[in-house]
Parts: C-alpha cells; sequence; structure tokens
C-alpha cells in the first residue's frame, strides 16, 4: 500500500496529459478540462487511506475525472439557463421539488459526458440520428460509411448512454 | 440505484442491448409496421423485458434535451430551437414505438398509419394544423392528419389531444380513435383514450360535438355533447351517458395537473403512465375500480403516487426503478 501523497504525484507524473485530454473532450473547453483534472484529483485525495489500495490507478483517476465532468456539468449554470430558455428538463422537474429537479440534472449531465466521451464519428452519427432526424441511409452517405457502421455507431452510443445512466457515480 | 439490492438492479445487459437495438431499428427511418408489432410483442416476453424497453425509451427521449456545440463538436445540455432539420417520419416513429400492442391488435393500424405529430415520455406540444385549427398533445401521444378538400379528417393514434377547432364552413372537423368518431360544430374539445380498459373520453370545453361510435348498435343517431360536458365510450364502442364535467377539470393536463373528480384508481394511473418512466401495474381484486378524488402533479407521477396511497387503501412498491406495483 502506498501513501496517497505518492499516488497522486504518481498519477500526475504518468497521466496529467492525458487526464487533461480525455476531460478536455468530456467538457469542451481546456480550462474546464484543467478544473476537472483538478477535482478528479481532489475526489482521490479525499478517499485518504481507501485509495492507496487500488489496483488499476489510471481507470481509477479516469472514473474519477468522467464522474467531476458530470457534476461539473450539472454545476455549470450558463447551459442550463438556455435550456430553460428553450424548454425542457428544468420543466418537466416541479420547481417546488430541487431534488427531482437535481436528479433530472444529472441524468442528463450523465448522457451529455457519455456521449462525449465516444469517439467524434460515433457521436455525429447519433447526433444525426437523433437531434436532426437524419434516417441511417443519409448518415451513412454524408459521412461516407456503411449503413452497418451507422448502426455500430449509434449502438455504441446507446450503449455508453445507459452505462453511465446506471451508474450511481461510486467507484 | 444502489447496488446493494440486487432486487432493484436493473434489467441484464443482455436483454437491454437487445432493447436498445429494437429503438435504434425504429428510429432507422426506414422501420416497418411490422417491425413495431415485433417490439410491441418482444416487450411483452416479460417483466425484464418491458423493464428493458422502458428504460431504452426513456433514454432515447432523455437524448432529446441536448444539442451538438457547432464551435466545440460535443454535446451539450439544452435544445436547438426547433429547425426544420427535425423530421416529422422519426417523430412519428416514437408514437408508433411506444403503442400498446392492444392496438395492434384490433387491427386498427393495419394500413400502417404512422402519426403525423407525436409526443415522448412527459412531453406535452402544442402543433398549428394546416387549416388553422391547435392541437396540444399530452405526453405520449399521437395524431395523423387525412385532410381532404371534403373534411379534415384527424386520426388520433394514441394518448389524448385537445383540439381548438378553426371554423371552416365547407369541410367539416372530425376525430377517429378506434370505430369512434367525433365531429367538432364549431369548438375545442378533449379525445383521451389513456383511459384503463380501452375506453375513450370525449370532454368539450366550447360549443358542442357530435360523437358516433360505428360499434354501437343501440344508436344509429350521433350524441351531441355540449359545452362543459363529457362522455365516455367503452373499448366495446358503447356511448355512456353524458356527465357534466368543467372545462377546468378538461384542461388540467395541459397546466401539467390531473383533476381526479370520482376517477377510478385504473384510469389516474394511466394518466400518470405516460409521465413515468417505469411501468405501472395494478394487482388485486377491486384495486383499478378504488374511486379516486385527488389533484395530482403529472410532472412528479413518482410523488402523485405516493400522495395516492397516503390517501387510499393501496400499497405502491418500487421493485426496481423501471416496475412500480400498485395493490390493495
Amino acid at each position: 500500500m502506498r501513501a496517497i501523497g505518492n499516488l497522486l504525484s504518481e498519477m500526475f507524473r504518468l497521466h496529467h496529459r492525458d487526464l487533461v485530454r480525455f476531460a478536455t473532450r468530456l467538457v469542451g473547453d481546456r480550462d474546464d478540462g484543467e478544473e476537472i483534472a483538478q477535482d478528479a484529483y481532489m475526489s482521490i485525495a479525499g478517499r485518504g487511506a481507501q485509495a492507496g489500495a487500488i489496483e488499476h490507478p489510471k481507470a481509477y483517476l479516469f472514473t474519477a475525472a468522467r464522474n467531476a465532468a458530470v457534476d461539473f456539468t450539472v454545476r455549470r449554470k450558463i447551459e442550463w439557463s438556455y435550456r430553460v430558455e428553450v424548454e425542457g428538463i428544468e420543466s418537466l422537474a416541479s420547481e417546488n421539488d430541487p431534488l427531482a429537479a437535481f436528479e433530472q440534472r444529472q441524468q442528463l449531465a450523465r448522457l451529455i459526458v457519455a456521449l462525449n466521451e465516444l469517439p467524434p464519428a460515433c457521436r455525429r452519427a447519433f447526433v444525426l440520428n437523433k437531434i436532426e432526424g437524419r434516417s441511417h441511409q443519409e448518415i451513412a452517405r454524408q459521412l461516407g460509411i456503411s449503413v452497418s457502421m451507422v448502426e455500430k455507431h449509434i449502438m455504441r452510443a446507446l450503449r455508453q448512454a445507459r452505462d453511465l445512466r446506471r451508474d450511481d457515480g461510486s467507484f | 440505484m444502489s447496488r446493494d439490492h440486487p432486487e432493484r438492479l436493473p434489467p441484464s445487459t443482455e436483454v437491454s442491448d437487445e432493447a436498445l437495438r429494437w429503438v435504434m431499428r425504429l428510429h432507422s427511418g426506414s422501420a416497418t409496421a411490422a417491425d413495431h408489432r415485433c417490439f410491441e410483442s418482444w416487450r411483452t416476453l416479460s417483466g425484464e423485458h418491458e423493464a428493458a424497453a422502458r428504460e431504452a425509451e426513456a433514454l432515447w427521449v432523455d437524448a432529446g434535451n441536448l444539442h451538438l456545440d457547432p464551435v466545440t463538436g460535443i454535446v451539450k445540455p439544452g435544445r436547438r430551437g426547433k429547425g426544420p432539420t427535425r423530421r416529422k417520419v422519426l417523430t412519428g416513429a416514437v408514437a408508433l414505438a411506444t403503442l400498446g400492442g392492444g392496438v395492434w391488435a384490433s387491427g386498427a393500424f393495419r394500413n400502417h398509419r404512422s402519426a403525423d405529430y407525436a409526443t415522448g415520455l412527459g412531453e406535452t406540444r402544442t402543433v398549428a394544423l394546416p387549416d388553422g385549427s391547435r392541437a396540444t398533445l399530452n405526453a405520449r401521444s399521437g395524431i395523423a392528419l387525412a385532410f381532404s378538400p371534403s373534411e379534415r379528417r384527424i386520426h388520433l393514434v394514441e394518448g389524448q389531444v385537445f383540439f381548438e377547432v378553426a371554423p371552416d364552413g365547407i369541410r367539416p372537423f372530425r376525430v377517429e380513435v378506434n370505430d369512434i368518431r367525433a365531429t367538432a360544430l364549431g369548438t375545442s374539445f378533449d379525445v383521451d383514450s389513456n383511459l384503463a380498459d380501452g375506453a375513450v373520453s370525449i370532454s368539450v370545453t366550447e360549443h358542442a360535438v357530435d360523437v358516433a361510435s360505428l360499434s354501437d348498435r343501440r344508436r344509429s343517431e350521433p350524441v351531441r355533447v355540449f359545452e362543459s360536458q363529457a362522455v365516455v365510450i367503452d373499448a366495446e364502442g358503447r356511448i355512456g351517458a353524458i356527465a357534466a364535467q368543467s372545462p377546468s377539470v378538461t384542461a388540467a393536463w395541459r397546466s401539467g395537473m390531473y383533476i381526479a373528480e370520482n376517477r377510478t384508481l385504473g384510469d389516474v394511473v394511466a394518466a400518470l403512465r405516460s409521465y413515468h418512466p417505469g411501468w405501472l401495474v395494478i394487482r388485486g381484486e377491486g384495486t383499478a375500480k378504488l374511486l379516486v378524488n385527488a389533484v395530482l402533479n403529472l410532472r412528479t407521477p413518482d410523488d402523485s403516487l405516493d400522495a395516492l396511497a397516503s390517501g387510499l387503501p393501496i400499497m405502491v412498491r418500487r421493485i426496481s426503478p423501471y416496475l412500480v406495483v400498485i395493490s390493495s
């Protein structure tokens, strides 16, 4: 078992660059990515001695970053207020039930982080289908890939979204 | 969901993957009516299948609440404006995807009709029809238009819709559901097929509506329903007695409320189903027939179920996030 300080410095030394790149992909901004990386270290530090026993430090660190990205997305006010303006998730939740509103936000934040973690082509195929209403054939033509590849992309996106939706954030 | 409670575990990955594959296929843009029927029978295979289907549908609906940021290329919360890129063909598929098996079994949609306008779980929407009339769709509802030079015919594919009809001296405005035909006499009215046991109710908030049932042999003439009145047509097509119903009760769901005045628990739960991501099951002799007087929030169906449990001799058990059993 290693001391938590050693573990963190080792994680930082070996994985920091990849971690920031990963976190940036999840939230779209390099500064925010740095912030999320810090949050990930903090959450591991917060686990104290428990953290020293982990077997796969890199996977552990990246899971912590993914959770931090979900929390970050839930917290980020600007985008959610945009959301309210347009209509939607916020209006689904009762205004006097902040817990339900928070849970709905959390659910959507997980979905967003799950999709952002996907390779760009996969995410693009999903968004073209779900958000822009394109058929699989149209997407295949637009992206220059086969229909079965489009389906592989969309299934991957759905599975990833499902898995993170079920994940309660503990690890 | 906690990992400490195995009885609350979600459907297995294998079954869930199948459900996701179904949802993907039904939104491919080339799904057939047969595909929809297959999915409807697939989901009845077990409680786990139904739960997986619900989870996949909820996931699909949630994903409508995001957009791709053109600058960063990543997904962010919130919808873009409803641009013309959003195609009707796929939203129609949503409505068909959520159709109950019983509707298919009735043969009402053997002609492969799909919805022109549809809403998903917990979503309501008002649409302007080509003649200037307006239709407000409750959650999980769909309509198909069949306008011609001689009439404005609308099929209620599923759910509940409130119509505000624009006057047109030549083309009557008709809403059809099952074998029931409601003809507007310059008016606004509500058609609800979300009742227990396959019944349909028609409630009038302005002027009058003529209600005819092709399968009601006892009546050859349509029944005229006036403002502040409602009528229920049962699954066999029998038109019930006309009852008073205040327009504010009829309109409540459009504000996210459900007002139960001597309604059966079966009807109340049927109304909540369009807002609850899980499968609501009523068990036990007479449970569905319990009479309810309550004002419920449709946007928080779980709280509403708890409110019902506190005032009625019933128990609400959450077997999983996707399966709720209501029993005496």
